[in-house]
């Protein structure tokens, strides 16, 4: 079953990655587009 | 019957099983000395129905760039699969085996279709997204394709890469495609809160998915030992 295995360290680049976002996103680096868009 | 009487009706489902017994059991399989022929009428039939949906929203003046441009995931889709139909490009297939069935199944649960959608578009909407769904797994289980081993990690890299790409495409357009700058407009259960906040449930549905996707379909990928073809490989 090994070809089927998850390497677990990607996770953990995944959850740095959303802590990165999140950082950036308290501190006001990734505000969005004012251009709202109908829904 | 405008188009949610339509789509309350089940139509969308349908044409789904339609497409679904058309490539399950019409369709040629491995073997078959139809099959390339097969492989390139499907590539054309996907690529009509696909400039369908362009022809008629330019006629009708709906055609804009914030929303007809072919960036959302099932749009991309269809062109990597007319891409690897026509040229056997496996990296097409690998991408488009992932995006169309779990990007294709939320479209059809939650259509993003207006009441006011002209019913001819209605029906090329529910056909491309059974495309979408279906066409990734009759090549895997019935034409020979296969994915290759451990392709969770790069499968989620390279969408998350598209998707940053797009999220910056949006900004400058003030578009919102792959609904990456704002949630999409449907009632759907993933969907939580505003920005970025859906975007965190989003990615762990996208990973739970394509885990339970990759292990459902385990059956084809390369097996231990054999190499997989390189990308552009026939």
């Amino acid at each position: 079953m090994s070809e089927h295995h998850v390497n677990p360290i990607g996770l953990l680049w995944w959850f740095m990655g959303w802590a990165r976002l999140a950082v950036l996103h308290f501190l006001g680096f990734t505000n969005v587009s004012d251009k709202s868009i109908e829904p | 019957m405008n188009a949610h009487d339509w789509i309350a009706t089940g139509l969308g489902w349908y044409l789904f099983a339609a497409v679904f017994v058309l490539l399950w059991w019409v369709a040629p399989r491995l073997g078959s000395p139809r099959l390339k022929t097969f492989e390139k009428g499907l590539a054309v039939f996907i690529a009509a129905n696909y400039a369908f949906y362009h022809v008629s929203a330019a006629v009708l003046g709906d055609w804009s760039v914030q929303d007809s441009l072919p960036f959302h995931m099932c749009n991309l889709t269809q062109l990597m699969l007319i891409w690897h139909l026509l040229t056997g490009q496996q990296w097409a297939f690998r991408i488009s085996a992932i995006w169309g069935p779990l990007g294709g199944i939320q479209a059809l649960f939650t259509p993003g279709i207006e009441a006011d959608y002209w019913f001819p578009l209605v029906v090329q909407f529910f056909v491309s997204h059974s495309l979408v769904v279906l066409v990734p797994i009759y090549l895997m289980v019935r034409a020979g394709r296969r994915l290759p081993k451990r392709f969770f990690w790069p499968i989620i890299g390279y969408t998350h890469l598209v998707a940053l790409v797009l999220h910056l495409i949006n900004r400058s357009l003030g578009s919102n495609y792959m609904y990456v700058n704002q949630p999409p407009p449907v009632d759907h259960p993933l969907l939580h809160g505003s920005w970025p906040y859906y975007l965190f449930w989003i990615d762990v549905a996208l990973l739970a998915l394509v885990a339970l996707f990759l292990w459902g379909f385990r059956r084809y990928t390369h097996p231990e030992g054999e190499g997989n073809p390189s990308v552009g490989e026939a």
